[in-house]
């Protein structure tokens, strides 16, 4: 685990910042997200932890300039010489893909019902890899192989795989156009526990060459994968440091809460596996 | 303990060719035991599900409750299996209230439940009385599983089938159900759907995994790290939990 000094070493300039980001209902000005600020370094893995409704997946949506027109930002999101936040449409899209790639929590909706895997996968990298088919097809099977799955989803059709295996799909699509900060909101939750420990063990393995922000409101996961924490309540910060650091003394109630119900969760799993209870 | 619950040789299975879901399955499920059935995704758990409710057919075995065919007992019994299924917002009724929709569980020509006795279940499952005009969209995740538990648990019925009940909700949220279900469960025969090893071990006295559509390991929580199998073993070696720090 490295400290909070090797963070500012580690990738010499960010690759993504966002500073004191808010997001709030248009029609009403509800605050949603308040006065939220990151840094993304090349190499290194920030875990976002919250409660359902704290505001976690409106903040990875607004990293990528991808909120409802429903909703309004402050700040700034700074990401290769744009503002994504107040970006162009065009601009934006032009930076996701293949500099900013989003891992969603909901697979299902993610695809186009009427087109196989496969036409995602080529569509994809043709635009933003200027790859060709027979290129893009390799590149599809070896990313989906590294998912777990095999080469033959690519001519299913979305409504024939199963939650897990699209979720897996939509990994691989993502990660196929190396994306250099890679957003995964809850990429883990509709599988099994291997296939949870497959995809946790590749983000792992590409956040070497990469930045990495992961959402989830298991501990577990985050634990495994990130170096620093940002704990999120009702919108806000409430404490943020070296993973470590913020596990071992917890100072906000809702971190306490957060590490308690995970310890409680394992508790009978590891009293019965001999290790620490 | 008495058997509740015998399955013998249930096959099953879908699509053109046949693809084999289920392949001989035999189990035994006595009165009062909370069981965990897990595996996979796409190991044939939910499918065995749907088989021990009576909702879908073998290709070829026996079901027998209390020693009777299933169809003949569910309709001596009408509401005695009931369901909580993981998508809680698909199985309401987006425009009944929960004192609507917990009022569905009782059986068909039972007496209308009155408003004690939708209070009396609400308090079960530890939902505040005042929520009880409150329709799907204004509750949370948990609130709304909760409704759902509620439900299947009115009609005090005799096997209840819990699939992935929690797999959907916050790991704080989780913890408080698998509670809330260990209380009730003591009261029926449980069947705990998941593919979660520590939930499983939390809540489940006895735990079977299926692979493939076939039983690989039935045993006692107690002997869940002492079995060679090497699918269960894969299994426990994945699951993740929090490290020392």
């Amino acid at each position: 685990m490295m400290d909070d000094t090797s963070q500012k070493t580690a990738g010499a300039a960010p690759l993504l910042e966002a500073r004191r980001v808010g997001v709030r209902v248009r029609a009403t000005g509800e605050p949603l997200v308040a006065d939220v600020s990151l840094t993304l370094y090349r190499g290194r893995s920030l875990g976002i932890v919250g409660d359902s409704g704290s505001g976690k997946t409106l903040l990875c949506r607004s990293l990528l300039g991808l909120l409802p027109s429903s909703l309004t930002a402050e700040g700034q999101v700074l990401f290769d010489g744009a503002d994504m936040l107040h970006a162009e449409a065009a601009e934006a899209r032009h930076r996701r893909g293949t500099g900013l790639g989003l891992l969603l929590q909901q697979a299902m909706t993610a695809f186009d019902p009427l087109r196989t895997i496969e036409a995602h996968f080529l569509e994809s990298l043709r635009e933003k890899c200027g790859l060709a088919a027979a290129g893009a097809r390799r590149k599809a099977e070896a990313y989906l192989n590294r998912t777990g799955l095999a080469a033959d989803v690519l001519h299913a059709w979305p409504h024939q795989l199963s939650g897990g295996m699209l979720q897996r799909c939509m990994i691989a699509l993502t990660l196929s156009l190396e994306p250099s900060v890679i957003v995964a909101d809850e990429p883990t939750t509709a599988q099994d526990a291997c296939h949870q420990f497959r995809i946790v063990r590749l983000l792992a393995g590409l956040r070497q060459e990469r930045a990495l922000l992961i959402v989830s409101h298991d501990l577990a996961v985050v634990q495994a994968l990130a170096d620093d924490l940002l704990i999120l309540h009702e919108g806000r910060c409430v404490e943020s440091g070296p993973t470590a650091a913020v596990l071992a003394a917890p100072q906000h109630a809702c971190t306490r809460r957060l590490l308690e119900a995970r310890q409680a969760l394992s508790r009978p799993f590891l009293q019965l596996r001999g290790g620490r209870a | 303990m008495t058997t509740f619950l015998e399955a013998r040789g249930l096959c099953k299975s879908y699509g053109r060719p046949p693809r084999p879901v289920l392949r001989s399955i035999d189990l035994s499920l006595p009165r009062g035991v909370i069981w965990g059935l897990l595996g996979e995704s796409g190991s044939g758990k939910s499918t065995l599900a749907r088989l021990l409710l009576g909702l879908e057919r073998p290709d070829a075995g026996q079901i027998l409750l209390e020693g009777e065919p299933i169809r003949r007992w569910r309709s001596r019994h009408p509401g005695g299996m009931s369901v909580v299924f993981q998508d809680y917002v698909t199985s309401v009724p987006p425009q009944a209230d929960v004192a609507a929709i917990i009022a569905e569980g009782f059986p068909p020509g039972a007496p209308r439940p009155d408003s004690a006795a939708i209070h009396a279940l609400m308090d079960r499952v530890a939902l505040p009385r005042f929520l009880s005009g409150r329709l799907p969209h204004e509750l949370s995740g948990g609130q709304l599983q909760r409704v759902c538990i509620a439900r299947a648990i009115a009609a005090r019925p005799s096997l209840l089938v819990l699939d992935e009940p929690v797999s959907s909700l916050d790991i704080a949220v989780q913890a408080r159900i698998l509670e809330l279900l260990q209380d009730l469960a003591k009261e029926m025969t449980c069947l705990f759907i998941t593919h979660d090893v520590q939930a499983a071990v939390h809540l489940c006295e006895q735990l079977i995994f299926l692979h493939q559509g076939r039983i690989i390991a039935s045993l006692p929580r107690e002997e869940l790290f002492k079995t060679d199998n090497p699918h269960v073993r894969d299994l426990l070696a994945c699951t993740l939990v929090l490290k020392d720090f």
